[in-house]
């Protein structure tokens, strides 16, 4: 157990905690975007700013989802300047993707600006990286990730095409904040709009019901060696 | 079609080592002068790495081109020391003459005109590079002398 | 080479050379850097070598590592004498071995002379060289890089004999944190506090990297050190290895430093065929082994874990600090991380002791060594200033003596140009007015004035520099180079550069200053890494010291630098004399004349590439900006 001060209340945080973590279990809200409990966390969307310092030392801003927890460890998730610059994030995440409710919702709970100063931009998306951490680290396929760089970034399949190794389990659609991430099914197939992935289905050969993409059962196949016929019904009729 | 007997045999170099991935891919564009994209699949089947990681890197490193280039190749140093000197109207005059704006190839395939972040000749600014043989002191009015040498065709170089 | 077994055969073979060193001997040292080889020191050190051999004369001809004053390049030193000729050529070689070598005359036309025309025969004494105090820079000038005996002959590998021998790592360590040794490549973090962190992280492998990604731009230093003299480099990290446990190394190294690369190979086998360097090295059961990695063109691998990242074959995408890399570093093993420069300065501290460093530079480390900076730094000098290149000065000298003695000042002052700023510590870094020329150059100093240490780079502006243009430079380049990673960086930067560019053109807006000074302040609170935090500096210092003219950008379109192609126009004045010089080089032909008759620009045409200005030889052509062009053209 570690002891660290948390908006200056002693407060016993676990071994390898983060801050984040720790200030969820004690009832303190912090806005998250690229958060996911499945996923290692890596600070890119700046929404759950904290400001800490450590033995008395010069205070400092930084994401509470990377920030573990050590002793002499003194934290602030309220003050003035955590608020200024978490209203900065928001306003230039809404420049960049206008009129998301989400991004609208977050806003109004920290009474930061709703209309930006800057242009807007046309995109849906924050480049926050948790769809191409959830298909690496979760689903393994490793289909998604970032291209280019600098003001350039972009997410999607390599060269930004539609991404072949995409089996689509729709992880991605999931764990999206900006629910820009859409899939459409039908009887036959299974298309995930953003990558511009279609995949045929495999129908149960019970119920009939289209429930796997054939190319994620030829990938599961092979990633986790299944007895040839596992996947000829679905979930459902297998119990 | 791409011979890829040089891939193989750059990969063969670094025992097929997956952390190499950047130096060999460097040793691939100093053969191709470019990553033709059957090269980087290549590297993608035998080092056993996902499609995803080879674009993530061609993309992120701006020495990658993933376009073929010309024959020559024009790099501009814009960093600050050639900034300040007049880097920027240098590079308007090449653009001027070739025809081509930065990172573009002229239609006969001679020059392709790039540009970096300083070479680290910073005492020599404005400087052009070509085929990596430093032009310093380069002023706008010298740039017609510069690209001629070559020009000419191979032999009287 | 023999190998040397223990650190006493050590020392006996580097005895054995520095007694074979004659300090007497006629020598002719050619400055074989990249500078001096772009201005054709290649060919001229070979026709040196023909000349001679065929003359059979017993002279040596060293191609040396990189001399610091790149713009006279190529140089060239004789010794014992000293004598110092600049932009020599290869039909100067007769002459030189004729007169000078034999009869010890002097050839005024290759001899050095400031601005007041005054000469200066040696090396030392010319003023780019006079003031400073070259201490990592010590042997480039006198030995070869690729020659091993070379190093070894001037005390080369004497402070890893003297550490293997006697020493225990952790008075290494200690050592090195009572010399005040900051780290050279920017952060300014006491370098011996980084190797006990690292030496006191558990692990059961330990690593140590060079960082050779010298991205800023407009800086050069460690280019320069590692190819002037890569065994400094090494020998600085075989100690460093030894002091924090580190088994493997890494150099990584940008890709556009051909020479660097190829030296520092050469070095790595030769220092292997010695025996400081593999296993066992001299018999002491210490084993520690260096590779080379080529990177890739990212400014942002400069930062430690985006290097890192880099090496592991990955985006040179930053993470968050903790854990440092001391604890969880490459593989996730503790790793240390120092730049060129830091690493060439230990060895000079085991050879001359921690009491010799520190009476060097500003402050009192003997409590932290947060308490000063110590030692030399090398700067870039480059930019608008006469004497353009490396130098090497002791921390604490003020800004102005080495823009004004060491860089002669001012370029062409005497066409009226004067000083403005001075940029330093690369994009990052901020620019610093005259008003602040007399203060200390070291790690603090700068940053209380808004700027930083950096790399080294130092960049002088003239009063024909806009500083509106010059932020927008960085913020551009800056946005390029972010790895895009973190909201406030990619985006911070992307509205910045929007804005600036608006206002270069003439379009900004009063309210503009203040959306600026917020993206700066979100930038630098909550961007991930030192990349982010630090990308608003350049907009921030000059917004801080040059406010007027982003204030004349925005009211009248005024660009007091006169750079702005938007908002200057090129005019001919009445002073013309109708010599017809510009209306020859005009691209456009937008300049018509008779000979001996005043000229006329056509505004229609001109592209403002400057060429005539640069060419008018009576100071006929004026830049206007802001009203002057309604009053002066009517436009």
């Amino acid at each position: 157990m570690v002891e660290i001060t948390l908006n200056g209340k002693k407060v016993e945080a676990r071994d390898g905690e983060t801050i984040l973590d720790l200030a969820t279990r004690e009832g303190i809200h912090i806005p998250t975007l690229c958060h996911h409990p499945a996923v290692e966390p890596t600070g890119a969307c700046r929404m759950c700013l904290v400001e800490f310092s450590m033995n008395n030392g010069p205070k400092k801003i930084t994401s509470s989802c990377t920030l573990v927890a050590e002793p002499g460890m003194v934290v602030e998730t309220d003050s003035e300047r955590v608020h200024k610059n978490r209203k900065s994030v928001l306003e230039l995440l809404m420049a960049r993707v206008p009129g998301n409710p989400e991004l609208e919702k977050l806003a109004k709970e920290s009474d930061a600006r709703l209309a930006p100063r800057f242009p807007e931009m046309k995109e849906d998306c924050i480049l926050c990286g948790l769809c191409a951490r959830v298909c690496e680290e979760v689903v393994g396929a490793k289909a998604i990730f970032f291209t280019n760089r600098g003001t350039e970034l972009d997410v999607g399949g390599p060269f930004l095409e539609s991404p072949e190794d995409c089996i689509g389990c729709g992880a991605c659609v999931y764990v999206c904040p900006m629910d820009c991430i859409k899939m459409e099914q039908n009887a036959e197939t299974r298309k995930i709009v953003k990558w511009d992935r279609e995949l045929p289905m495999r129908k149960c050969e019970v119920c009939g019901y289209p429930f796997m993409p054939n190319f994620q059962v030829l990938r599961f196949k092979k990633w986790a060696d299944m007895p040839g016929d596992y996947f000829k019904i679905c979930a459902d009729c297998r119990k | 079609m791409v011979d890829l007997t040089a891939v193989d045999k750059i990969i063969e170099g670094y025992h097929g080592d997956k952390t190499a991935i950047l130096a060999i891919l460097q040793d691939i564009q100093a053969v191709y002068n470019y990553l033709p994209r059957e090269a980087m699949m290549r590297v993608v089947e035998k080092l056993q790495v996902s499609t995803t990681q080879v674009s993530s890197l061609a993309t992120f490193f701006h020495a990658f081109s993933l376009k073929p280039r010309g024959k020559n190749i024009v790099t501009v140093c814009m960093g600050t020391a050639c900034h300040v000197r007049g880097a920027p109207r240098v590079l308007d005059e090449i653009e001027r003459q070739m025809g081509v704006k930065n990172q573009e190839t002229t239609p006969d395939g001679l020059f392709t005109v790039e540009t970096v972040n300083c070479v680290g000749a910073c005492a020599l600014g404005p400087l052009v590079m070509v085929n990596g043989n430093y032009h310093g002191n380069i002023a706008t009015s010298e740039v017609t002398e510069v690209l001629d040498q070559y020009r000419k065709p191979a032999g009287q170089a | 080479m023999e190998k040397a077994t223990t650190p006493q055969a050590l020392l006996q073979i580097i005895e054995k050379h520095e007694k074979a060193r004659d300090p007497n001997a006629v020598r002719i040292s050619v400055c074989g850097g990249t500078g001096c080889k772009a201005s054709g020191a290649g060919p001229l050190i070979e026709a040196f070598r023909k000349e001679i051999a065929d003359r059979k004369l017993d002279v040596e001809v060293i191609s040396t590592g990189c001399h610091g004053f790149c713009e006279r390049g190529p140089l060239v030193v004789l010794h014992p004498s000293g004598v110092f000729y600049q932009k020599v050529k290869i039909k100067d070689i007769p002459e030189i071995l004729d007169k000078t070598l034999a009869k010890g005359e002097l050839i005024a036309r290759l001899q050095y002379r400031d601005e007041n025309r005054t000469v200066y025969v040696k090396e030392k004494e010319v003023p780019f060289y006079k003031d400073q105090e070259r201490i990592v820079f010590a042997m480039n000038g006198h030995i070869d890089p690729t020659r091993l005996d070379h190093y070894l002959s001037m005390q080369g590998y004497r402070a890893l004999a003297t550490v293997l021998g006697k020493h225990q790592p952790g008075e290494i360590v200690e050592m090195v944190i009572k010399s005040g040794l900051r780290g050279r490549g920017g952060g300014g973090f006491p370098t011996g506090l980084k190797w006990k962190f690292t030496r006191e992280a558990e692990g059961d492998k330990k690593y140590l990297i060079c960082n050779a990604d010298e991205g800023d731009p407009g800086a050069f230093m460690d280019r320069s050190v590692l190819e002037g003299n890569p065994h400094l480099v090494l020998e600085g990290m075989i100690i460093g290895a030894f002091a924090v446990g580190a088994s493997e190394g890494y150099v990584y190294v940008r890709n556009e430093y051909p020479m660097a690369i190829e030296h520092l190979q050469l070095a790595i086998t030769q220092a292997r065929e010695l025996g400081v360097l593999g296993q066992n090295i001299l018999g002491t059961g210490f084993s520690f082994d260096v590779k080379i990695n080529r990177g890739g063109g990212a400014f942002v691998c400069g930062e430690e874990t985006a290097l890192i990242a880099s090496i592991e074959g990955r985006r040179g995408m930053p993470r968050t600090r903790p854990p440092f890399p001391a604890k969880k570093g490459l593989w996730g093993k503790p790793t240390d991380i120092n730049n060129v420069e830091t690493w060439a300065n230990v060895p000079y501290i085991i050879n001359r002791g921690v009491d010799w460093f520190t009476s060097i530079g500003t402050g009192d480390v003997s409590k932290s060594p947060f308490g000063g900076s110590k030692g030399t730094k090398i700067f870039s000098l480059v930019g608008k200033v006469n004497n353009t290149g490396l130098v090497e000065v002791p921390m604490g000298i003020p800004l102005r003596k080495i823009v004004f003695d060491i860089g002669g000042g001012i370029k062409n002052s005497k066409k009226g140009r004067t000083f403005k700023a001075v940029q330093t510590g690369g994009p990052s870094g901020g620019c610093i007015p005259d008003a602040y020329l007399d203060h200390p150059v070291d790690f603090d100093e700068l940053s209380k004035l808004g700027s930083m240490m950096g790399s080294g780079g130092m960049i002088v502006m003239d009063d024909h520099t806009c500083m509106v243009e010059v932020a927008r430079y960085f913020v551009d380049f800056l946005k390029e180079e972010s790895c895009g990673k973190c909201t406030p960086c990619r985006e911070g930067l992307r509205r910045m550069s929007e804005i600036l560019n608006r206002m270069v053109r003439g379009q900004g807006k009063t309210e503009d200053l203040a959306v600026l000074e917020d993206l700066g302040a979100v930038m630098k609170d909550a961007s991930l890494c030192q990349l982010g935090s630090t990308a608003a500096n350049p907009v921030l210092s000059t917004l801080k010291y040059f406010r007027s003219e982003y204030e004349h950008h925005i009211a009248t379109g005024l660009c007091d630098g006169r750079q702005c192609i938007d908002l200057i126009r090129y005019h001919i004045t009445d002073a013309c004399t109708g010599c017809t010089i510009c209306a020859k080089k005009c691209p456009t032909q937008a300049i018509t004349g008779e000979n001996k008759q005043l000229h006329k620009l056509e505004q229609s045409k001109c592209v403002r590439c400057g060429v005539c200005y640069d060419a008018c030889n009576f100071n006929a052509i004026s830049i206007l900006s802001g009203t002057e062009i309604r009053e002066k053209l009517g436009e």
